[in-house]
């Protein structure tokens, strides 16, 4: 079993250090594939000394009191270190949040967006002409006493609350949460709206 | 070891005076010389961290670790200081281990 150490982050003196001792920052003595290899490479260490056994994908840490390695049960997260060395993989940027505060908004929605509006008497919304697997956005509104036009491609699959003819339809004096996102085939519109 | 967890808030605190003021029976916690922490995340907005020796003036400041992202810490001369890449009404999580 392989560990996929993604991106951890050393801050202050610490160091992704293979070394072992006690020294500041040398804690770290590195990857081991299984606990024979940790415990051949290290049949003592000093306290505070930690490596990461890829068979449990855990953190070992040397536990003084009886001179044995304990698998701490946690998880390591990275395999490089940030801006250092290795490949970052799997790792998405929180979404961008888009405040919107005039009272319409006519937007191609961007991917990993989030769009917080206030109250819409009109929201137009547009696909972008080439959508990835991994695209999805989010639009949230108050439709006020005028419940808010809404302006929406015809391909998109509608599902949730205040839907006429399986189309999203929004009604007056509800806040809507609105996920859009793509399964392969389709764009979905999931619409949740609380009064 | 396990530490305790805080709430960030998204502004700049010293993770040493949210331990004291968020664990139990910490009150009096300061980060040791020569030992090593662990700061995991939990929940999908990042974490921003930077040690400094004052608050740091700007939101870019640091590292930041995103979802459970594991960033191992050695105490230095500067002041550890963490804040959440947004607002949330419940903080972002931070979970602290010593790892020795």
């Amino acid at each position: 079993m392989s560990l996929r150490i993604l991106n951890t982050v050393y801050l202050g003196k610490a160091t992704p250090g293979t070394g072992g001792g006690s020294g500041g920052g040398s804690h770290n003595l590195g990857y081991y594939v299984d606990e024979t290899a940790l415990t051949t490479a290290h049949p003592t260490a000093n306290a505070g000394d930690f490596a990461i056994v890829g068979s449990t994908d855990t953190i070992w840490i040397w536990d003084d009191d009886t001179s044995a390695w304990v698998d701490s049960d946690t998880k390591g997260q990275v395999e490089s270190v940030n801006g250092r060395t290795g490949v970052v993989t799997g790792v998405q940027d929180s979404a961008t949040i888009s405040t919107v505060s005039a009272a319409t908004l006519t937007q191609e929605l961007a991917n990993n967006t989030i769009y917080d509006c206030g109250e819409l008497t009109a929201l137009t919304i547009t696909l972008p002409a080439t959508i990835n697997a991994d695209w999805a956005c989010q639009v949230n509104f108050t439709s006020g006493t005028t419940p808010t036009a809404l302006t929406a491609p015809n391909t998109i699959k509608w599902k949730g609350d205040d839907l006429t003819s399986s189309v999203f339809v929004p009604v007056a004096s509800k806040r809507y949460a609105v996920l859009f996102f793509y399964d392969g085939v389709n764009v979905r519109g999931i619409v949740q709206g609380i009064a | 070891m396990y530490i305790g967890k805080v709430k960030v808030s998204n502004e700049w605190e010293s993770l040493e005076d949210l331990i004291q003021a968020q664990v139990d029976g910490q009150s009096s916690f300061e980060f040791a010389d020569s030992t090593t922490y662990q700061l995991q995340g939990e929940g999908p907005i990042g974490v921003r961290m930077a040690s400094a020796s004052s608050k740091p003036d700007s939101d870019d400041e640091g590292e930041r670790i995103f979802g459970t992202q594991v960033a191992i810490y050695e105490k230095d001369s500067g002041t550890l200081y963490v804040k959440a890449e947004q607002n949330s009404p419940n903080g972002q999580l931070l979970k602290i281990s010593q790892l020795g």
